[in-house]
C-alpha cells in the first residue's frame, strides 16, 4: 500500500496554505467566517461550512506536519507536535498535560479512541438546562461523524498490553468491551502519538482540514490568533501574529482578519485565552471557569511474558465496571485504559532515576500499564480548573485536586493494582514517587491505604481538556448557548471541548465531533440565510 | 547588585514556594545570569541554544546519575553524555518561552554556590560533586514538603530520562526495537530521505 503525503499532492492542486513567518508584510483579509484552530471543532466547523459555499479562513497557531514528517520518533515527534513542547502542565507543575499543537490539533497525535458522549452524561447536560443534547437529538449526529471517520470497534485481538486489561476484567468479573477506533486501513503499528504515519487514522490533518481546503478555503499556520475587537456586540476583526514553530515567540508579522462570523476552537486552555486577551464582555466571569481534565493516574506491572507494549493499536479495551457505579453525581467514577509505552514516554513518567531506573527500562518489554481517567465535573466538589493569562498572555491553568478526587484516584490506584495482580503480574508499581515495587496485591493495597495522597507525589496526567467556555442557557453560568453562541457577542461562536459544562467520561473526541457538526451545520444554515 | 544578594532573593523566592513558573521578577534574574532565555554567543563552543556552561556541567554530573552509569558503566561515555545534553537543549529550545523561563530560573539556583547549596546540600561545583551527594540532592527534593522541590525533581528526572532513553541510539537499553526495518521500507517518508 502507498501513502502519499496528503498536503504534497493537495499543494499542487491549488489550496491554499499560508505559513504566516513566510509572509513578506502585514496582511488584512476579508472573509465569510474565520476558524481559529484545526482540531476537533476547528476542522470539523471547518469543512461543514466551507461545504456549505461560505469562504473560511482557518488560523492555526501550530505548524504544519503531515505524514512526510512523521518518523515514528519520540524526541523527533513531542517537541514539535505537543503544546510548549510536550512541558505544558498545569499552574502547580503536578498534572501533566498533553495536547497536540500542530495542524489537526490532539487528533493529530492522539490515541484514536472514538466514545459517543454517554447517555448518562448527556442526560446530566439536558437536566442542567442544555438543549438539543438528548440521546435521541444526538445520535443521528454520531453515526454522522462515525461515518465520516470512520469510527468502528477495533476488529483486529488487541495487543498483549490490551490484553492485560481483558484478562484481568475477566478473571475478576468486571466489564470490559472494545474500544471504537477512528482509522480506515490501519497498519496496526502502534505510532498513533508520534503522529500516523500511514495517515490511517482519521485525524482532523487527513480528513475535515483537507475537505475544507478542496472547498477553498484557506489555512494559515505558524499563526496565533491574537485578540478579537468588539464594537457594540459585534466583533470587528481578528488580530493575529505569527509565531516561530519552535521557540514559539512571536514575530513581527501581522494579520488582520475581518469576517462576518467568528468561531474559537482553540481548545480547553486555547479558546478562554483568546477571549481573556480579547478582553470580551463577561458580566458574569464565567470565561475560563469550570475546565475539566479526566485526570489520570496509573499502575505499571511488571508481567511474565513479553507484553511489547509499545507494539499495536494503543488503545483497543476499556472497562467502564467503576465509570457509574456511585451514580451519575455521586463518588467520582474512573474508566480504565492503558497507554502505549515507548521508552522515552515510560522513561518520563515511572519518576525513577539511576539504577531503579534503569532496571525497570531493562524490562520495558515485560510491562504493562493501567491507567484511569477520573470523570471529574459532575459533583459540587468537583469545581475544575482555571484558565488565566500569564504575563505574555499564554494561558495557564490552575487546577485543584479537590480530597473528593483523591479519593477517587486512591480508589482507581487500587482497582488497577487488583486487575493488574489478577492478570499475572509478577510485580506492580503506582506511579507515585514513593511507590516501591509490589509482589502481592495484599502489601500494594496496604501501602496505597495507609498513604496520604498528594500533588507532585502522585504523577498524575491529561490528554483531555474540556470546560472553560460553558454552555449553557443561563449566561449567569455559562459563556455560550447551546449552539455554541456567545451569549454577548452576536457573531462569535465557541465551537469546541471548551462549551462542555463537565468532562466526559470517555475519551473526548467523538463527543466533540459530533457536537460541532451540529452547530456548524446550524450556523451555516443561519449564515447562508441571513 | 552583587551575586550574594542576588542568592539571596533567588533562594527567598525558592522558600516562599513561589514556583519556577512566576517570575514577574524574572527580569532580575535574567539580568544578572545574563544567560537563560537568550541563544548561546554565536563564540560559545558548546553552541548550546539555551544551556549555558554551568547548566551544561550540571547536566553532566546529574545526568551521569540519572541514567546511572554506573549501571552501564561501558556503554555510558563522555560522548554519549555530551550528546544527551545537546538533546536536552533542544528539547528546553522548544518549550514554551514562559517554560524556559521557569528553567532558566532553576538552573539560576542550580548555578549560583549559595543557592545550590543551600537547596541541594551540593556545596562542591557540580564538576566536583559525587554521585552519592547528587543522590542525596535528588531524593531530598523528591521527597520534599515543599512543592516547588518536587517540581524541581520531576522536571529534572523527567527531561534527563526522557531525552536519554527516548534517543534512538539507547533504545536498545530498554529492548525496543524500534520501528521495523520493512514498514520503513514501505515509507515514503524514510525512503526519500535515502534517495536525498
Amino acid at each position: 500500500m502507498s501513502v502519499q503525503d496528503i498536503y504534497t499532492s493537495g499543494a499542487s492542486t491549488g489550496w491554499n496554505l499560508v505559513d504566516a513567518t513566510r509572509l513578506l508584510q502585514d496582511q488584512v483579509l476579508e472573509t465569510d467566517v474565520v476558524i481559529i484552530g484545526t482540531g476537533a471543532g476547528g476542522g470539523t466547523t471547518a469543512e461543514i461550512l466551507a461545504s456549505s459555499g461560505l469562504s473560511v479562513i482557518m488560523v492555526e497557531e501550530g505548524k504544519l506536519h503531515s505524514s512526510k514528517d512523521f518518523k515514528m520518533d519520540e524526541l523527533d515527534a513531542y517537541p514539535k507536535l505537543y503544546q510548549e513542547g510536550m512541558s505544558r502542565a498545569t499552574a502547580d507543575g503536578g498534572i501533566s498535560i498533553m495536547q497536540g499543537r500542530t495542524v489537526g490539533g490532539s487528533t493529530t497525535v492522539n490515541w484514536t479512541s472514538s466514545f459517543r458522549t454517554p447517555e448518562a452524561t448527556l442526560n446530566h447536560w439536558t437536566k442542567l438546562g442544555l438543549k438539543g443534547f438528548t440521546v435521541e437529538s444526538m445520535r443521528p449526529w454520531f453515526e454522522n461523524r462515525e461515518q465520516r471517520l470512520g469510527i468502528e470497534p477495533w476488529a483486529v485481538p488487541p495487543n498483549p498490553n490490551n490484553q492485560v486489561l481483558k484478562t484481568g476484567c475477566e478473571t475478576l468479573g468486571w466489564s470490559w468491551h472494545v474500544i471504537p477506533r477512528n482509522v480506515r486501513g490501519c497498519w496496526n503499528i502502534g505510532y498513533c502519538g508520534m503522529g500516523c504515519p500511514t495517515n490511517a487514522k482519521q485525524s482532523m490533518l487527513v480528513t475535515t482540514v483537507p475537505g475544507a481546503l478542496s472547498k477553498g478555503a484557506s489555512l494559515y499556520y505558524n499563526l496565533r490568533a491574537n485578540r478579537l475587537n468588539f464594537q457594540g456586540t459585534s466583533t470587528r476583526n481578528l488580530q493575529c501574529q505569527a509565531i516561530d514553530p519552535v521557540t514559539q515567540e512571536l514575530l513581527p508579522r501581522n494579520i488582520e482578519i475581518r469576517a462576518r462570523h467568528y468561531v474559537i476552537s482553540a481548545s480547553a486552555i486555547g479558546s478562554p485565552a483568546v477571549l481573556l486577551r480579547s478582553e470580551t464582555p463577561d458580566p458574569y466571569k464565567r470565561i475560563g471557569k469550570r475546565t475539566f481534565l479526566h485526570p489520570v493516574n496509573a499502575s505499571l506491572a511488571i508481567m511474565p511474558d513479553k507484553i511489547e507494549p509499545f507494539k499495536g493499536a494503543p488503545q483497543s479495551i476499556y472497562s467502564d465496571e467503576f465509570n457509574w457505579r456511585d451514580g451519575v453525581t455521586g463518588e467520582a467514577g474512573f474508566k480504565m485504559e492503558v497507554p502505549p509505552m515507548f521508552p522515552a514516554l515510560s522513561a518520563g513518567i515511572i519518576g525513577e532515576y539511576g539504577e531503579q531506573l534503569a532496571q525497570t527500562m531493562s524490562q520495558l518489554p515485560h510491562i504493562n500499564a493501567v491507567l484511569s481517567l477520573i470523570r471529574d465535573g459532575f459533583h459540587e466538589d468537583s469545581y475544575g480548573g482555571e484558565v488565566r493569562l500569564r504575563n505574555d498572555g499564554t494561558p495557564e491553568l490552575d487546577y485543584p485536586v479537590t480530597d473528593y478526587l483523591w479519593r477517587a484516584l486512591k480508589e482507581a490506584y487500587l482497582r488497577m493494582a487488583e486487575l493488574q495482580f489478577a492478570a499475572g503480574a509478577k510485580k506492580v508499581k503506582f506511579l507515585h514517587n514513593q511507590s516501591p515495587y509490589f509482589s502481592r496485591y495484599s502489601d500494594a493495597k496496604q501501602w496505597m491505604e495507609n498513604k496520604e495522597l498528594k500533588i507532585l507525589q502522585s504523577r498524575l496526567f491529561t490528554a483531555h481538556q474540556m470546560g472553560g467556555c460553558s454552555m449553557g442557557e443561563d449566561p449567569s453560568e455559562s459563556v455560550v448557548n447551546s449552539d455554541g453562541r456567545h451569549h454577548h457577542i452576536d457573531n462569535l461562536s465557541v465551537i469546541d471541548a471548551s462549551t462542555f459544562p463537565t468532562s466526559i467520561g470517555a475519551n473526548p473526541q467523538l463527543s466533540i465531533y459530533a457536537m460541532a457538526a451540529r452547530q456548524a451545520t446550524q450556523l451555516a444554515q443561519n449564515l447562508n440565510s441571513a | 547588585m552583587t551575586d550574594l544578594t542576588q542568592s539571596r532573593r533567588q533562594f527567598l523566592r525558592l522558600s516562599l514556594l513561589t514556583p519556577f513558573a512566576i517570575s514577574a521578577s524574572s527580569a532580575y534574574l535574567n539580568g544578572c545570569a545574563a544567560t537563560t532565555s537568550q541563544p548561546a554567543k554565536p563564540d560559545s563552543p558548546a553552541q548550546y541554544y539555551f544551556l549555558d556552561e554551568e547548566a551544561a556541567d550540571f547536566w553532566r554530573a546529574v545526568l551521569a546519575v540519572i541514567v546511572s552509569r554506573e549501571f552501564h558503566p561501558s556503554t555510558l561515555s563522555n560522548e554519549e553524555i555530551e550528546r544527551s545534553i545537546a538533546r536536552i537543549d533542544d528539547g528546553i529550545r522548544h518549550f514554551s518561552p514562559a517554560n524556559r523561563e521557569k528553567m532558566g530560573d532553576l538552573f539560576n539556583i542550580l548555578s549560583i554556590t549559595l543557592t545550590r547549596g543551600l537547596t541541594t546540600g551540593v556545596w562542591r561545583s557540580w564538576p566536583n560533586a559525587d554521585n552519592d551527594d547528587i543522590r542525596a540532592f535528588l531524593d531530598s527534593w523528591r521527597d520534599s514538603s515543599f512543592q516547588t522541590f518536587n517540581q524541581g525533581f520531576i522536571a529534572l528526572v523527567q527531561l534527563g530520562a526522557l531525552t536519554y532513553y527516548g534517543a534512538s541510539e539507547n533504545w536498545a537499553k530498554s529492548g525496543y526495537p524500534g520501528p521495523p526495518q520493512a514498514l520503513k521500507d514501505a515509507l515514503p517518508q524514510f525512503n526519500q530521505e535515502v534517495a536525498g
